[in-house]
C-alpha cells in the first residue's frame, strides 16, 4: 500500500525512519522520481513534493503534480495524429513534449498493402515502447508479443477532456486510486472512457450531454480534490439534473 | 534607434513632474524629504513571495517587498521605490532541431525591466545591463539545476521587473551631482532574481540540489552623523547593513550579492561591486547572512504551495484506502 508520508523540499535530506523497510532484506530500494542517492547512505530530495513509498514494492518516490508530461516506457496516452511520414505517423501528446511516431503497421491486422487511413487530428489510445534517453519516443498500438490490440487503437467519435497528472494516475491505479465517480456513474449511464497518462481523458456517452456529464465530473473531482464522499454527492447532482 | 514595431515615447525622454515646493522653496525642505533607515543593520525588509500565479507557465512565482510609508508624509512623491519581481519557468522543452546535441538541461535565463520599472523610463530593447543581471542569474541557478534527466532540453527563465530599486534618492538628481557609483539598485533586484526564480523552478518541478537565494549585504557610510553600529575598521563612520535600499544611504563603499544554498553551505554567485578593501570577506558574510534569513521565508512558501497542490493527492490516496475498507464491510454485512 503506498503511504504518503511527508512534504519535502529540494535539498531535504530523508530520514532513514520514512523509508520502507521490507521483508526481503535482500531486496533492494527503488528510488522513483525526485530522490538523488548520495554515497555512501544519504538519500535526498531534489524536487518539492509528498514523499511516498510503498512496502510491498520496496520502493519510495516524490508524489508531484506538475503539469509537464515526460513520456516513460509502456505508458498508456492518448495521442492525437499530427501529420504522416512516409512510414510512420508524427504524434503529439502534450503541445511541449517532443512528438512521437507510430508506425503505420503497429495496428492490429495492418499489413503493407492495408495500412489504416487515419485522418489528422484524430485520436489513438497507444502505448509507448520502451525508448533511451537520445531517441524519441515511439508508439504502438498493439501488444508487441501477440500481436492483438486489447483495446489500443484509433478512437471514434466522442471527446477529451485536460485532467491533471495526479488524476490521471490515481485513475489508471483503479481501486487504490480513490476514484470511483466513473463507477458510481456507470451504474446509470452507459459510455466509454480511455485514460491516457499525459493527462487527457477521452469519453464516449453515445450523445453530447451524456458525453459531457461525464468528463465534467472528472474534471470537478480533479479540481476539487474530492474525496468519496463528495463524489458521491457529486454524481447524485450530475444523474438528478439528467 | 527608432523602434518602429511600436508607438514610442517621445525621443528625448519624458520626466515625471515635480513639485516647485522642492525646487524653489528651500533646500533644507528638500533635505527633510529624505529618507533613512530605520531598521536594525541586521533586520531585513518583509518580503512577500507567492508561488503559481502564472498558470500558463511550468512554474512561476511574485516577489514584492513591498513599501511602508509613514502615514504623515510630507511630500506625495514617494520616497523610495519598493521592488516587485515576477518569474515565469517554462519548460523543460525540447530544443529545437538545430541546435547541437545537450546531453544535459539548458538553462536560459532573461532579466528585463519593464518600461515603467524606474523613475526613468527604459526601452523594451533588452539593454546591457539586463543582460548582465541574465548573466549573474543564470550562473547562480546552473549551481543548483541537477540537468541530468533532460537530455536534448531547454528550460527558459524569464524574470519581469515591474518595479526595481533605484541607485539613489531621487533629491540627490536635483540637487548634487550624479552618485559616485552606479547601478546600487541593480544590487537588490540581483538578489530578488534569485530567490524569485528559485521558488519559479521549485514551483516548476525541475530537480535541484537545493534551493538557491539571495542576499545582498552593503558597507554604507554616513556623512553627517556619527556612525551607529559596528565600525567595521574600513574608515570612520561605517558600517555594514544588510538588505539596503540604496535610497536611504547617503554613501554607499561597496555592496555585495550572493547566491547561497542554505542546506549546503555553498555560494553559487559572488559579485562584489564598490571597494569593499580588506573587509571584502566580512562583506560577504554579512551577505550570507542575509541570504539565510531569505532562505527560511523561501521555505515556508514553497511548503505552503507544496501543501496547497497536493492535499487532493494525500485526502485522495487516504480517501482510496477508506473507501475500499468501508465497501469490504458493506460486502461482509450484506
Amino acid at each position: 500500500m503506498t503511504t504518503t508520508h511527508m512534504i519535502v523540499l529540494p535539498g531535504d535530506t530523508i530520514p532513514a525512519s520514512s523509508l520502507p523497510i521490507s521483508t526481503n532484506p535482500n531486496k533492494a530500494l527503488t528510488l522513483g522520481p525526485g530522490l538523488r542517492h548520495i554515497p555512501p547512505n544519504t538519500i535526498k530530495a531534489t524536487i518539492s513534493g509528498a514523499l511516498t513509498t510503498d512496502v510491498r514494492k520496496n520502493a519510495t518516490w516524490i508524489e508531484y503534480n506538475s503539469g509537464r508530461y515526460q513520456p516513460s516506457p509502456s505508458d498508456l496516452v492518448i495521442a492525437i495524429i499530427a501529420s504522416s511520414v512516409s512510414e510512420s505517423y508524427t504524434c503529439t501528446l502534450t503541445p511541449y513534449a517532443p512528438p512521437t511516431t507510430l508506425p503505420h503497421l503497429s495496428f492490429e491486422s495492418a499489413t503493407k498493402k492495408t495500412r489504416p487511413v487515419l485522418p489528422l487530428q484524430s485520436l489513438v489510445y497507444a502505448r509507448i515502447l520502451p525508448f533511451s534517453r537520445y531517441t524519441t519516443p515511439e508508439l504502438t498500438c498493439i501488444d508487441p508479443s501477440t500481436g492483438k490490440a486489447d483495446g489500443l487503437g484509433p478512437l471514434k467519435g466522442g471527446m477529451v477532456f485536460d485532467i491533471s497528472l495526479a488524476m490521471a494516475r490515481r485513475l489508471l491505479a483503479g481501486a487504490k486510486g480513490g476514484v470511483m465517480v466513473l463507477e458510481m456513474l456507470a451504474e446509470k449511464l452507459v459510455f466509454e472512457v480511455a485514460v491516457g497518462r499525459n493527462g487527457v481523458i477521452w469519453v464516449e456517452g453515445g450523445n453530447v450531454t451524456v458525453t459531457l456529464k461525464v468528463g465534467m465530473a472528472v474534471q470537478e473531482v480533479d479540481r476539487g480534490g474530492l474525496g468519496v464522499e463528495g463524489q458521491r454527492a457529486l454524481v447524485e447532482k450530475v444523474l438528478r439534473g439528467l | 534607434m527608432a523602434d518602429r514595431r511600436r508607438i514610442n515615447a517621445p525621443s528625448g525622454g519624458t520626466s515625471a513632474p515635480i513639485f516647485a515646493s522642492t525646487v524653489v522653496k528651500n533646500p533644507k525642505f528638500l533635505q527633510s524629504l529624505r529618507p533613512t533607515r530605520t531598521r536594525q543593520p541586521d533586520q531585513l525588509r518583509k518580503i512577500f513571495l507567492k508561488t503559481g500565479l502564472t498558470p500558463s507557465a511550468s512554474g512561476s512565482a511574485y516577489l514584492e517587498i513591498p513599501l511602508l510609508l509613514p502615514t504623515t508624509a510630507q511630500s506625495l512623491i514617494p520616497s523610495r521605490s519598493s521592488l516587485k519581481l515576477t518569474c515565469a519557468v517554462h519548460g523543460p522543452k525540447p530544443l529545437p532541431r538545430s541546435a547541437p546535441f545537450s546531453p544535459h538541461l539548458l538553462l536560459t535565463t532573461t532579466v528585463k525591466f519593464a518600461p515603467f520599472a524606474a523613475r526613468a523610463r527604459r526601452g523594451y530593447i533588452r539593454d546591457s545591463s539586463e543582460r548582465d543581471l541574465g548573466v549573474h542569474l543564470e550562473t547562480a541557478l546552473r549551481g543548483v539545476v541537477i540537468g541530468e534527466r533532460w537530455p536534448k532540453s531547454g528550460v527558459d527563465v524569464i524574470v519581469t521587473v515591474i518595479e526595481g530599486e533605484e541607485d539613489g534618492w531621487w533629491g540627490d538628481d536635483i540637487t548634487a551631482g550624479a552618485n559616485k557609483g552606479g547601478g546600487w539598485g541593480l544590487m537588490s533586484v540581483l538578489a530578488g532574481c534569485i530567490t524569485v526564480a528559485s521558488a519559479a523552478i521549485a514551483d516548476a518541478g525541475i530537480d535541484c540540489v537545493d534551493l538557491v537565494t539571495g542576499g545582498v549585504a552593503a558597507i554604507v557610510r554616513n556623512p553627517d552623523a556619527k556612525g551607529k553600529g559596528r565600525d567595521d575598521g574600513n574608515g570612520e563612520d561605517s558600517y555594514t547593513v544588510l538588505d539596503p535600499c540604496p535610497a536611504e544611504h547617503q554613501e554607499i563603499i561597496a555592496t555585495c550579492v550572493v547566491g547561497y544554498l542554505a542546506g549546503r553551505d555553498e555560494i553559487t554567485e559572488l559579485w562584489v561591486k564598490g571597494e569593499p578593501g580588506a573587509t571584502t570577506e566580512k562583506l560577504v558574510d554579512r551577505a550570507v547572512h542575509a541570504a539565510s534569513a531569505t532562505a527560511t521565508v523561501l521555505r515556508e512558501v514553497v511548503k505552503e504551495a507544496v501543501e496547497l497542490k497536493y492535499r487532493d493527492v494525500i485526502g485522495g490516496l487516504n480517501g482510496g484506502l477508506k473507501a475500499s475498507t468501508f465497501s469490504s464491510e458493506v460486502e461482509m454485512a450484506g
